[in-house]
């Protein structure tokens, strides 16, 4: 399976975010950082790949299928979104939120297999004592592995996640990281994470994207793009990358006098 | 000096007129010059409690409500029109019947402006101060509204003198201290003390007999307030208050009374049915021309017998009433709504009490009243239908 | 030994959720029927439950008076409150929904005010948008005004594709510019319309009619079938929008979808009874309390509690003063505060599971 994305434009009414991006190809069992400043257009990449905003031109294509052309149901069963923000203050459960991920299609009964799915997939993240809570009595750490849980329910072939990690603390985002990790792994999917944490990327990410200005400035393994001085330049840091005593890296940064 | 202004302002008018707009314009010069000649102040204190200085005689008012003509009409019996300056519509529109009858006679009804609602706020206290207005009628109703809206102060301010008056609220109590303090101040107290006592006299005689019957002996009466009015809508009646009260004193047991004490109430239809009154009776008016769809009994001037008893009769059609043991038994009546705003509501008393108590007042003849009252103290003729009853 | 490991702990908690909430549902359907039975037998004349039950079953069975009692009067009645309150509370709960504010409700996009100054319209003026209505004219205007009010703000966001905050604040400026328009109307009338416009507003069940009734059952039926095939849909919405679109629901299509169906309730709502507020605020938020927002259940149970809250004012407009009905719009206030306030302080978050 792979995920390709070429000369990709697209923008809210007049302005351009993307401009003319293109990106290597992707392969499943990829878990792909898409690192980059404020604004420099990740949420808008995760938009167009999701059909949420449509590209004004270029093509994406999930396993030689055109994403922006197909139908909104079924790539919406291809493709899973989980946004930087979502509303919480719904008054259903745990359960139901997930299983509300299933169900696109009417009818009043729910088949006992997608029960199953959500149950699975509830101890898969280790949440099955969440499972009969509501959704607004959830800390940030729980409502955020529960978007995760709503993500990959689906069993899409492509996962985008908007700053999973943002707001948690460092237990939760370690968790969050490790189970996306295991889930790419073990479903053989590709997924798309954007991160801030430059350190979280080094540490799970098999390859890192960096975004500018809707361009395409580095692409590569955490390791050569981490060490590139485009990352000085993006984010006007003096960085180096370091190796940690369990030989994984970390960025060494402080401001440029 | 103003005066003088005020009447070059009406001459200017004149050739803009027709003729009897410049018959009219003398005839106001001519009221003005004796006006300014013995102008003179006198204090009343009017229906509210209010003490008013007032220019005594004045010779440009304006009726807050122009029913108001009803009780104007028996002072200035020559010609009711010739003080009145602005008032409001309701007559036009509601009374179509009256009005057209006085247009007749006085063809100046038609240059009267119409002012609107006093107590709205945008009243334009301007139209009353630019046509010199020294005396302006209120109803005693909405005091509280000319209080609020600021045009009680602004008119006082404006040095028009605000005279409030009461028809209905109450108006067994009212009528007499209203009738004398507007003829004080129109000058015309022996025309007022002449009808009072023809009032007085009508209303004791229903008085005197209704004392002898005992509450047990008197009818349960249902008033429907415009019957019909709203062809789809069933019903609304009179609490304790105006024609409600009317009721009761003329020797009959209102159904309203007991249950609220308002002039409206919206009454749950099936109430007619279980309570089933002994005599029904349903104020009706000429509305046809503001409500054109309306089913109500067009009494009035213009009214004839054949077109009412056609009213009355689907009246009854509607479904289930034939039912009812005041329709079975003929004692489903009819009566001019605007009786509740008149002096002259103890002709409509008689009517009741005849309805009410047949027996007893078989000697009252509620016409030959009304037509004596018009004979005597107004200035049309009597014609029309006022009141009915179905014909079996 | 624990839950975790019976296999299909989390699965049956859920069938236990849906379980109890269809018993909930079953039971304020019987609260309801009850309630309607309550309506039916109460009234100025007490004739026993058996009398009029005989007279439900064969119309002619105690002669035409008492036919006329049950069937044209209880019964229109009766039915009426318990649609409009269906109509409203569903229109309210579908509003709420597709706006995501719980403050939401018909009468926000200025449809009460717009329907108002239809029916002052034909009050003081007479002036009609059909001609030729006759009587039903005060009806088909204040129908036709709240109708073309929501015609407009569902042309409005289909032109600019605005949010859900932009139509609230669209539905504020036409409650504002109807209500100054009510207003002149007020100006304008004499007392006698003026009483009118305002006895319109607080509403009445006694313009009820079998004609009526038929119209409103009939949308009804046509409604809930297509808001309960959305219900999906609309849950999925109340995770927020782009949560919904990434599931695949067409945002934007749903929420015009739902704008006319609001729309056509409330405008039939408001030309029936008048401006009757509150049910379709509190009704579905009663609703969401009890069974939270599965929609499948959130949506009948609001129309219920909107008709129970509708029928129970019925029930207390004719009994406070025997024989007087009074404004409906009043009641509903008065009994939907004090049941609003001990359902949110008794339901604790916990009920949900």
């Amino acid at each position: 399976m792979t995920l390709s994305i070429k000369n990709l434009t697209a923008g809210y009414g007049r302005t351009a975010i993307l401009r003319n991006l293109s990106a290597p190809d992707i392969q499943s069992g990829q878990l792909v950082g898409v690192i980059g400043p404020n604004a420099a257009g990740k949420s808008t990449l995760f938009k167009s790949l999701t059909g949420i905003v449509k590209p004004k031109q270029g093509e994406i294509l999930l396993n030689d299928v055109d994403l922006i052309s197909q139908g909104r149901s079924s790539k919406a069963r291809r493709v899973a979104y989980m946004p930087q923000t979502y509303s919480c203050n719904a008054l259903l459960s745990v359960f139901e939120s997930v299983l509300l991920a299933l169900k696109q299609t009417s009818g009043w009964r729910v088949k006992s297999d997608n029960l199953l799915r959500v149950e699975t997939m509830l101890r898969d993240l280790g949440l099955q004592h969440l499972s009969s809570r509501g959704l607004s009595e959830l800390s940030g750490g729980q409502s955020q592995m529960i978007a995760v849980a709503r993500t990959l329910v689906r069993d899409p072939e492509l996962v985008l996640l908007d700053e999973p990690t943002s707001a948690l603390d460092l237990h939760h985002q370690l968790s969050i990281m490790t189970s996306i990790r295991r889930a790419v792994t073990r479903r053989n999917i590709i997924a798309m994470v954007a991160l801030h944490d430059l350190n979280l990327a080094a540490e799970y990410c098999d390859r890192l994207i960096l975004v500018r200005d809707g361009q395409i400035l580095a692409d590569g393994t955490p390791q050569t793009v981490l060490a590139m001085s485009e990352i000085d330049e993006t984010y006007r840091v003096e960085a180096s990358l370091e190796t940690t005593k369990r030989g994984s890296f970390y960025v060494d940064a402080r401001l440029s006098a | 000096m103003l005066r003088n202004l005020a009447v070059s302002r009406t001459r200017r008018r004149a050739p803009f007129s027709t003729l009897f707009g410049i018959l009219t314009a003398i005839t106001l010069t001519v009221t003005s010059a004796i006006g300014l000649a013995k102008a003179e102040t006198i204090t009343v204190t009017d229906i509210a409690g209010r003490t008013v200085e007032v220019t005594k005689n004045p010779s440009r008012i304006v009726l807050g409500e122009g029913r108001m003509l009803y009780s104007l009409a028996l002072l200035d019996r020559d010609n009711p029109f010739k003080r009145v300056v602005g008032w409001k519509d309701d007559l036009v529109k509601y009374d179509p019947d009256a009005y057209r009858k006085y247009l007749a006679v006085f063809p100046e009804a038609a240059d009267i402006q119409n002012l609107g609602s006093p107590y709205s706020g945008e009243y334009s206290i301007e139209a009353l101060v630019t046509s010199d207005t020294e005396v302006i009628f209120l109803n005693l109703g909405n005091l509280l509204k000319a209080k609020e809206s600021g045009v009680l102060e602004k008119l006082e301010k404006a040095g028009i003198a605000v005279v409030f008056v009461d028809f209905r609220q109450r108006p067994t109590t009212n009528t007499v201290p209203s009738l004398q303090i507007m003829a004080r101040v129109l000058d015309q107290r022996d025309n007022a003390d002449e009808f009072i006592d023809f009032y007085v006299k009508n209303m004791n005689a229903i008085y005197g007999t209704v004392e002898k019957i005992s509450d047990a002996d008197k009818p349960i009466v249902f008033i429907e307030r415009a019957a019909g009015y709203n062809p789809a809508k069933c019903c609304s009646t009179f609490g304790s208050a105006n024609l409600g009260r009317l009721v009761d004193l003329s020797g009959g047991i209102n159904w309203g009374t007991r249950k609220f004490p308002g002039f409206s109430g919206s009454v749950n239809p099936e109430a007619l049915f279980v309570d089933d009154p002994d005599v029904i009776i349903g104020t009706g008016a000429n509305w046809a021309e503001a409500k054109p769809d309306t089913a109500a009994v067009l009494l009035g001037y213009e009214a004839t017998e054949d077109a009412v008893q056609e009213r009355l009769a689907a009246l009854t059609a509607r479904r289930g009433w034939s039912e009812l043991a005041a329709v079975k038994n003929g004692r489903f009546h009819t009566v001019y709504h605007q009786f509740y705003n008149s002096p002259y509501h103890f002709v409509a008393m008689q009517a009741f009490a005849k309805w009410a108590n047949p027996e007893q007042f078989k000697d009252l003849d509620p016409e030959a009243t009304f037509k004596e009252l018009h004979d005597r103290f107004l200035p049309i003729d009597f014609s029309g239908v006022f009141w009915a009853t179905i014909k079996q | 030994m624990t839950s975790i490991s019976q296999p299909a702990g989390e699965i049956s908690a859920y069938g236990g959720l849906i379980q109890r909430r269809i018993a909930i549902l079953v039971g304020a359907c019987i609260l309801l029927a009850l309630s309607f039975l309550v309506d039916i037998t109460n009234g100025p004349g007490n004739f026993p439950i058996s009398t009029v039950m005989e007279i439900f079953w064969d119309k002619a069975s105690h002669g035409v008076r008492m036919e006329v009692i049950v069937w044209d009067y209880r019964l229109p009645i009766a039915v009426t409150a318990i649609l409009v309150g269906a109509m409203l509370a569903v229109a309210g709960a579908q509003m709420q929904t597709i706006l995501n504010n719980p403050l939401a409700e018909p009468f926000t996009l200025g449809v009460s005010s717009a329907a108002s100054f239809g029916a002052a319209l034909a009050i003081v003026l007479g002036w009609s948008i059909v001609p030729g209505v006759g009587h039903l004219i005060v009806t088909v205007n204040a129908f036709l005004f709240a109708l073309g009010t929501c015609a407009f703000i569902l042309l409005a966001t289909r032109l600019k594709g605005v949010g859900s905050e932009t139509i609230i604040l669209f539905g504020i400026a036409i409650f504002f510019v109807f209500n100054a328009a009510l207003a002149m109307m007020q100006y304008m009338a004499s007392e006698d319309q003026l009483s009118r416009i305002v006895f319109w507003m607080m509403g009445s069940l006694t313009r009820a009619s079998w004609e009526k009734i038929g119209l409103g059952a009939g949308l009804l039926a046509v409604v809930m079938p297509i808001c309960l095939i959305r219900s999906w849909q609309l849950t999925a919405l109340r995770m927020g929008e782009e949560t919904a679109r990434s599931m695949g629901v067409d945002v934007g299509r749903l929420r015009a979808e739902m704008l006319v169906i609001i729309s056509i309730l409330a405008a039939t709502a408001v030309a029936f009874v008048g401006t009757v507020g509150f049910v379709g605020l509190v009704g579905p938020h009663i609703a969401r309390l009890i069974v939270g927002e599965d929609q499948r259940f959130f949506l009948p149970l609001s129309a219920v509690t909107g008709a129970l809250m509708m029928s129970l004012t019925s029930i207390l407009s004719k009994m406070i003063t025997p024989g007087i009905l009074y404004p409906i719009g009043i009641i509903t206030a008065l009994i939907g505060v004090p049941v609003f306030i001990s359902v949110i302080l008794s339901t604790r978050r916990e009920r949900l599971s």
